[in-house]
C-alpha cells in the first residue's frame, strides 16, 4: 500500500524538521518526515561524544521562527541543541516517521515514488533534508581489521567510557578539538594523529546568567536584538575569507597569538602550526585544546595514521603506539553525499551520476533533471564564517515559493542552472578555500571546485533565495 | 554593473573590496549606472540609475531610483533604511541589495530594525572573529 501525501521530506535534522514546521504552521498537514534513526536531531542526536557542542553562537544556531530564550550558554552543548530540536519536532509529532529509512526514490513523470523501510509514499515534492554531516567517513587503513581494541567513529559514541585506556585519536578537526581535551582527563594516554594541523581561536563561552535569561524573557526583542547583532559580526568574518587587506591578517595574528600563549614548548608549536592560510580549512575554537596536547596525557602525531597491525599502530612518519582504542574524528561524507545514490529523476536519471564531477544545484537547492526535488544543505548551501540555520531557513522559504506557484511541476531549466553554477565558480575564484593551499571537505577532490560552500556572505544567499524565481524552470 | 562610490566612510574599508567582487568600480566621471554617496552630492551623472545616499540628504530633482541609509525617511521620492547594527556588513547588504533588488525597497516606505542592546552588542562583540583595529 502507498501513502499518498504532498510533500516528503527525507531527514529530521535541523533543515527537515524546519521544513515541516514551515509547513505546518501554514496548516499544510499533507507531509510526512522520513527518519531512518529512531529518534530526531540529526547530526546532534549522532555526535555524542565527550565536549560536543556546537562553534556557532546559541541564539543564532537556532531557527528565528522557534526562538529560545534560555540558552544555558553562549555556545550550547550538543545535548542542549538535540533537547531544542526534540522540542521543536513536538510540533510535527504525528507526521514524523521514525526508523523509516529511504531506500529508493524514483520520479514517475507526475510524482515521486519513495520506497522505504516503512512502506512506500507517493508524493508531488521530495524534499532530501540529510544534512551534510550524517555520513562518516573512514579513510581506508591498512590492517584495520587486525586491531585488537575498539575502532569506531567520533559520531558514534555512544555512552561509551574510555577511563583507563590507550586511545588513538586520527584527525584534527573540530571534533576532535573538543574531544581530545576531555579524553585526556579520563583515558590512560591519549595519541592524536594530527595529518595537518589547524588554527585554532580562543573560543569566547560563557554561561548565561538568570539575569540575562530572565531579560530574553521578558523582552523578546531584546533577544531579537542579539540575534541580529551575532549575524551581523560574523558576516564581517567573510571579509577574510576573500582577503580584504587587514581582515586576513588580523585573523591569522589572532591564530598565531593564541598558539604562542598556550604552548610554550617551540618544538611542539611547530608541529602545531599550520601551512596553508587561515580559513582554508575550517577556523576552530577552543581554550582547552592546545593546554591538552601540552599536557602529560596526550601525545601529537605528527603524521597520518598509516597502517595497523594488532594493538600497534603505526603512523607515517614511521613511529608505532600501542593503543587499546581507535577513534577516527575524520569528518563525513560531503562532497558526494551517498544518498544521491537513491534519488532517480526524469527518465530514470540518478543523482549520484548527475553528481559525479560534482554537486550542482540552481539556487543551491534544484537540479535539472529531478522536477519537484529540493535539496536542502546541499550543493554550494553550507558556510565557513555564519550560521547554516540562515541558510537553511533561507532555503525552506524558497521551498515554500515553488510550493505556492501555480505549476505542478517544476524542473529548473539546465541553461539557469550552468548559469548560476558558472556565477558561484566566478565567486569562488578568489576564495582562500580554493587558494589557500590545503585539502578541505569543501571542495570536490575530483574537480577542485568549491561544492559545499556558498562562497559570498550569508545575506547575499538569503536575499538570493528570498523569491521563488518561476522564469528559471522549465 | 558600473558603480562609483562618493566621498568617505569607516566602513569602506570594508565595503569598496567586497563590492569589487560583484561590481565595477568606477569613477563618477566614468557613466556609472550606480552611485554610492557617502557625502554630498552636488549633481548626479545622468547614466545614474540606482543611486544610494548613506546618511545624507540626495540632491533635489533626481531622476535616479534612489535609497537614503540612515537619513530621516522624510523623502517620499525614495526608499528608506535604517541600520540595526553598526557592522560594516549590514551597511553593506543594504547597498548590494538595492542595487540587485531595487523593487524590495518601494518608494517611500522603509526598512528599519529594532538596535542592539549593550547587552546583545557585548555578546556578540566577545564571538566575533577579529577584525583590524
Amino acid at each position: 500500500m502507498t501513502l499518498e501525501v504532498d510533500t516528503v521530506i527525507v531527514g529530521a535534522g535541523f533543515a527537515g524538521i524546519g521544513m515541516g514546521m514551515r509547513l505546518a504552521r501554514r496548516g499544510d498537514d499533507s507531509f510526512v518526515v522520513l527518519e531512518r534513526a529512531t529518534d530526531v536531531g540529526g547530526t546532534w542526536r549522532d555526535n555524542t561524544y565527550p565536549g560536543v557542542a556546537c562553534d556557532i553562537p546559541s541564539h543564532l544556531y537556532s531557527f528565528s521562527f522557534a526562538p529560545k530564550h534560555d540558552w544555558s550558554r553562549f555556545f550550547a552543548p550538543g545535548a542542549e541543541i538535540l533537547d531544542y530540536l526534540r522540542h521543536c519536532a513536538l510540533e510535527i509529532a504525528e507526521h514524523l516517521r521514525l526508523g523509516t529509512e529511504v531506500l529508493d526514490a524514483r520520479w514517475t513523470g507526475e510524482r515521486w515514488h519513495v520506497s522505504t523501510t516503512g512502506g512506500d509514499f507517493s508524493c508531488l515534492t521530495l524534499v532530501m533534508a540529510v544534512g551534510r554531516l550524517s555520513e562518516p567517513r573512514m579513510p581506508p587503513t591498512p590492517g584495520i581489521d587486525t586491531f585488537t581494541g575498539e575502532v569506531f567513529h567520533s559520531s558514534d559514541w555512544r555512552d561509551r567510557d574510555l577511563a583507563g585506556k590507550r586511545v588513538g585519536v586520527v584527525g584534527t578537526g573540530a571534533s576532535a578539538v573538543q574531544l581530545v581535551p576531555r579524553l585526556a582527563s579520563e583515558a590512560r594516554g591519549v595519541v592524536v594523529f594530527q595529518r595537518t594541523a589547524p588554527f585554532v581561536l580562543p573560543r569566547p563561552d560563557f554561561e548565561y546568567s538568570a539575569a540575562d535569561i530572565r531579560g530574553f524573557a521578558d523582552d523578546p526583542g531584546s533577544r531579537e536584538s542579539l540575534r541580529t547583532d551575532l549575524f551581523w559580526g560574523m558576516e564581517t568574518g567573510f571579509a577574510a575569507r576573500v582577503g580584504v587587506p587587514g581582515h586576513l591578517d588580523a585573523l591569522r595574528r589572532s591564530a598565531r597569538d593564541h598558539l604562542e600563549a598556550q604552548v610554550a614548548d617551540p618544538g611542539l608549536r611547530a608541529a602545531l602550526t599550520p601551512h596553508y592560510e587561515i580559513g582554508c580549512k575550517r577556523v576552530l575554537l577552543s581554550d582547552d585544546y592546545y593546554p591538552a596536547l601540552a599536557g602529560p596525557a596526550v601525545t601529537l602525531e605528527p603524521s597520518a595514521l598509516a597502517s595497523v597491525d594488532g594493538a600497534r599502530v603505526t603512523a607515517q612518519s614511521g613511529a608505532t603506539h600501542d593503543l587499546d582504542v581507535l577513534v577516527f574524528a575524520t569528518g563525513f561524507l560531503t562532497t558526494h553525499p551517498p544518498f544521491a545514490a537513491r534519488v532517480f529523476g526524469r527518465d530514470g536519471a540518478n543523482l549520484a551520476g548527475t553528481w559525479r564531477d560534482g554537486m550542482v544545484a540552481y539556487a543551491s537547492t534544484t537540479v535539472h533533471g529531478f522536477p519537484n526535488l529540493f535539496v536542502i544543505d546541499g550543493p554550494n548551501a553550507s558556510l565557513g564564517h555564519n550560521s547554516a540555520i540562515v541558510m537553511i531557513e533561507a532555503q525552506i522559504g524558497y521551498v515554500l515559493g515553488a510550493i505556492d506557484d501555480d505549476a505542478r511541476v517544476l524542473e529548473v531549466s539546465l541553461a539557469a542552472q550552468q548559469r548560476y553554477t558558472a556565477d558561484l565558480d566566478a565567486r569562488a575564484a578568489d576564495t582562500v578555500w580554493l587558494g589557500g593551499g590545503c585539502e578541505s571537505w569543501y571542495v570536490d577532490a575530483s574537480t577542485r571546485r568549491l561544492t559545499l560552500l556558498w562562497p559570498d556572505l550569508a545575506y547575499a544567499f538569503r536575499d538570493r533565495l528570498a523569491e521563488f524565481d518561476r522564469d528559471a524552470y522549465l | 554593473m558600473k558603480i562609483a562610490l562618493h566621498g568617505s566612510h569607516p566602513a569602506l574599508d570594508f565595503v569598496r573590496p567586497l563590492l569589487a567582487r560583484n561590481y565595477d568600480l568606477v569613477g563618477v566621471d566614468d557613466s556609472p549606472a550606480g552611485l554610492v554617496a557617502f557625502g554630498p552630492v552636488a549633481a548626479v551623472p545622468d547614466s545614474v540609475e540606482l543611486a544610494v545616499f548613506v546618511a545624507v540628504r540626495p540632491p533635489v530633482r533626481l531622476s535616479a531610483r534612489t535609497l537614503v541609509i540612515g537619513a530621516a525617511p522624510s523623502d517620499d521620492t525614495a526608499g528608506h533604511a535604517t541600520l540595526a547594527t553598526e557592522h560594516p556588513a549590514e551597511l553593506l547588504s543594504l547597498i548590494d541589495g538595492f542595487l540587485r533588488y531595487p523593487a524590495r525597497f518601494p518608494v517611500g516606505d522603509a526598512k528599519a530594525t529594532a538596535n542592539a542592546t549593550a547587552t546583545a552588542r557585548a555578546a556578540s562583540d566577545a564571538a566575533r572573529e577579529p577584525v583590524p583595529r
